[in-house]
């Protein structure tokens, strides 16, 4: 079984402009950015607002930045948390190589565009997956590593409840 | 396999090599080909032997995962 029935909270963190264009529009852009790890869609993370404060403030340096919290719901979710769904990436991904494709010559195969092809083939709403963070913050002995769950939501009708968090600074 | 990888998988043994690609392309490679190049300075120890320790800002980290553009390692 492949997809989850799941519902959760999602975080989003964004400029304030782009907050209030959400919260104004009760929708998100969606983000079509290659490099994006999951492919095209809007990202949340997983019931964590840190992670959230974190990625704009942080990675993008985004110091007028605003959280929006959301619902997200569906029963066509891939999770690759799951080791069965992975694996099976994988050999979609393997497949692909064994091609003889011209563009790919010399070009390393990424998550986003085996995910994105795999959505063109046959649509499903949101995907899910683990990253690690904080490499550098692992003591020696521990193997417990910080992760975060990402959430690409590609069908926006799964997302509903859109708010602005307050944020105590 | 499971009945979404299954159906997924099987379309795709239908498809030319030629059907994948531009769908390939749709999905973003071409993007990759043709974005700006940047470089920032990192600093790269060596502590033990056969290993390297490279250290970027951890604001920067999120961009490093494609290690075909770390260059110049000396």
């Amino acid at each position: 079984m492949v997809f989850k029935d799941y519902q959760c909270i999602g975080y989003h963190g964004t400029t304030k402009l782009a907050a209030e264009l959400i919260i104004k529009s009760n929708e998100f852009f969606v983000s079509d950015n290659s490099e994006d790890w999951l492919g095209k869609g809007v990202y949340f993370f997983e019931d964590d607002i840190n992670q959230a404060i974190n990625f704009i403030s942080k990675a993008r340096k985004v110091k007028d930045y605003k959280i929006i919290k959301a619902k997200i719901k569906s029963d066509r979710w891939i999770d690759l948390v799951k080791n069965e769904n992975y694996l099976y990436l994988l050999k979609i991904a393997d497949e692909i190589k064994k091609r003889n494709i011209p563009s790919l010559k010399g070009y390393k195969l990424v998550n986003a565009v085996v995910i994105d092809f795999m959505h063109q083939i046959e649509e499903f709403d949101i995907i899910s997956a683990t990253f690690e963070i904080e490499k550098s913050s692992r003591c020696s002995g521990m193997n417990i590593m910080p992760m975060q769950i990402q959430i690409c939501v590609k069908n926006t009708n799964c997302i509903s409840d859109i708010e602005e968090v307050g944020l105590v600074v | 396999m499971s009945d979404y990888f299954e159906r997924v998988y099987n379309k795709m043994k239908d498809l030319s090599d030629n059907q994948i690609e531009k769908m390939l392309i749709k999905a973003g490679i071409k993007n990759f080909e043709s974005r700006n190049e940047f470089s920032i300075e990192i600093k790269i120890e060596c502590d033990q032997k056969n290993s390297l320790n490279i250290n970027y800002p951890e604001s920067e980290r999120y961009s490093y995962y494609n290690d075909n553009y770390i260059k110049d390692v000396a």
